[in-house]
């Protein structure tokens, strides 16, 4: 009877053990689990390799520790985790024969350090630079004044172009999306806009024009809800002379454009900057129709995809919005293919 | 005799294998198609294609191709009838241009896909590394001007992905007066230049190839800029760039990376 009491506990204890085991276990490999977007290839590098479990779980370790350091603020923490990683992948125990597992995961966890490096360096090192001229004869705009604005923190810096019209913005440490302005003494001016977030340097070059007829207001909406009290970026280019203008509409999406050049067809785009969405139209300034109003409706996307689908449309138009006619077509025919 | 004939289906053997590993290789391309987007009988005047998605770790560059069609060429062009083309990307904080225009700043010529005409192939190529983890959307449309009743239309080739580890580093190199970087590489190809020089230079990079970019920078002293420059075609495809700058102090480092430098196996997927 007592062996018999014996055998149950031995019995309750090998199977609580197990299933604690069992619990444990994959609680290890859960912690490469709900990171965040940013460790996604690494995580997925990771779980689809063969490599043994055990490595599995220290390699997960090391990326959430990071991911945990990156929530904190702690850049270089968390690209020192990224780094032991890559040493552990050194361990003799791993076999040769994932060789190439191994090296898809060093080259994930690579990117990984790059960009979080990156990041630190480019708030060092981003530059505006570019070179205003009259747009009448192509001559250099000398000492006229260029500001640039950076409508979501506010911030403005001025500066004067060069005998050559060059001007020159450094150590910025703001990045986003930017209007930039030039005029010059006699009242030409000219204005433009692009945004500082990937590199570390851009290049744009601003036309001076003298107040002209032209003219296009109205208002942007949008069909979703949106922080108040931030205006939308609006950019104006004519295709035929690559002339380009740039303004902030009010909170209520009112903008107008005055003293355009009336030269023929614009390309009208607004821009949300903070939900990253957009809406364009093209219309005509004419000499018969000198102002002209164009209101502009942003749509929210209605679905989002998780990374770009079906790019090369091998699936018809699967996950593509469509308005007016689309159709896919034979690439051979249309587009060379050297 | 029976050595010959040995020999000879030796060979016919190896023919064989060589025209079935190149089938393989190049059966082994991900399939890839084209769309048409037209501003033909829509009430508002326009056709578009959309996509949003978010930018996954590890994407660098997003580039591809289109064609611009149209009937108001050649009896509308420089009139009013004037239709418009454009590409954007937008991501929070970044909005991007990829390409744009009209009729009358096209350049034309007479085309067989069912359009009177057709200009060149128009490339586009957008370093998006900075948007990751962004929902980004990409649109693409084609608008009437002036009128509805003459149609336009855009092609648009595949969207290519190229991510950060398919960049293979190639040569380097400097200058110390305009010169020319030239050679075998792949559908994209980056250059990057540091200034060494203690002082600041500009710098313009011309892809010599037809319809080519040009693009340019003023470098700050000990400043580094990367150039991006994309095409479509079967791996590896000539390249050349002229560089050349507008000052007299001129001392500039480089380096090449590209999806395909010398030594790699050839890709016919493009």
């Amino acid at each position: 009877m007592a062996s018999q009491k014996i055998n149950f506990y031995l019995i309750f204890i090998l199977t609580t053990t197990l299933s604690l085991l069992a619990s444990v276990a994959p609680a290890s490999n859960n912690r490469c689990e709900a990171l965040d977007i940013f460790f996604d290839n690494l995580v997925h590098a990771i779980i689809s390799s063969d490599l043994r479990k055990g490595i599995k779980v220290q390699l997960c370790s090391r990326t959430a520790s990071s991911n945990r350091h990156l929530e904190r603020e702690r850049p270089e923490k968390a690209k020192k985790e990224l780094e032991k990683l890559i040493e552990a992948l050194e361990n003799p125990s791993i076999n040769d024969a994932h060789a190439q597992q191994l090296d898809l995961i060093r080259t994930e966890a690579t990117f990984l350090i790059s960009s979080i490096q990156g990041s630190d360096d480019y708030a060092k090192n981003r530059t505006i630079s570019g070179r205003v001229a009259y747009f009448l004869h192509e001559q250099a705009a000398a000492n006229s004044i260029v500001t640039l604005f950076f409508p979501e923190s506010d911030v403005t810096r001025t500066t004067i172009t060069d005998n050559n019209g060059y001007f020159y913005f450094d150590n910025l440490e703001n990045a986003g999306i930017f209007l930039i302005y030039a005029t010059d003494e006699s009242g030409a001016s000219g204005s433009g806009s692009s945004s500082l977030a990937d590199r570390d340097s851009i290049t744009l070059n601003l036309f001076l024009d003298y107040p002209g007829e032209g003219s296009i207001s109205g208002i942007v909406s949008s069909n979703y809800d949106r922080e108040s009290g931030v205006g939308f970026i609006l950019s104006i280019v004519y295709p035929d002379t690559g002339r380009t203008a740039a303004t902030l509409s009010g909170t209520q999406g009112n903008y107008s454009f005055d003293a355009l050049p009336v030269e023929g067809t614009v390309i009208v785009t607004a821009f949300d900057s903070i939900n990253g969405f957009a809406a364009s139209m093209s219309d005509a300034l004419t000499s018969w129709e000198p102002s002209i109003a164009i209101d502009l409706d942003i749509e929210a996307p209605e679905i989002v995809h998780t990374e770009i689908f079906n790019a090369g449309f091998s699936e018809g138009l699967d996950g593509w919005s469509t308005e007016g006619q689309a159709l896919i077509i034979d690439r051979d025919v249309y587009f060379t293919n050297n | 005799m029976a050595v010959v004939l040995r020999k000879k289906s030796i060979l016919n053997f190896y023919l064989f294998f060589i025209i079935m590993a190149g089938v393989t290789h190049a059966s082994e391309c991900p399939a890839t198609d084209a769309a048409l987007i037209s501003n033909a009988g829509n009430e508002r005047f326009f056709g578009s294609l959309s996509q949003s998605f978010i930018i996954p770790p590890g994407y660098e560059t997003i580039s591809g191709r289109l064609k611009f069609l149209s009937n108001e060429w050649p009896r509308w062009y420089g009139s009013e009838f004037n239709d418009t083309y454009l590409a954007r990307f937008s991501a929070p904080g970044k909005v991007s241009i990829l390409a744009s225009g009209n009729v009358n700043s096209s350049e034309w010529v007479e085309s067989s896909l069912g359009y009177n005409g057709e200009t060149p192939e128009i490339n586009y190529n957008l370093d998006v590394s900075g948007a990751v983890g962004k929902v980004a959307t990409l649109y693409y449309e084609v608008r009437d001007v002036g009128d509805s009743s003459i149609a336009s239309a855009l092609a648009i080739d595949g969207v290519k992905v190229i991510r950060t580890h398919q960049y293979v580093s190639g040569e380097g190199g400097a200058f110390s007066r305009p010169g020319i970087i030239s050679g075998l590489y792949g559908q994209a190809v980056k250059i990057t230049f540091k200034n060494v020089n203690v002082v600041g230079t500009t710098i313009s990079v011309k892809d010599n190839s037809p319809f080519g970019e040009t693009k340019q920078l003023i470098l700050a002293p000990q400043q580094e800029a990367t150039f991006l420059f994309t095409r479509g075609g079967s791996e590896p495809m000539n390249w050349s760039f002229n560089v050349s700058t507008l000052s007299d102090a001129f001392l500039v480092d480089y380096k090449v990376e590209s999806t395909w430098v010398d030594g790699m196996p050839n890709n016919p997927c493009y």
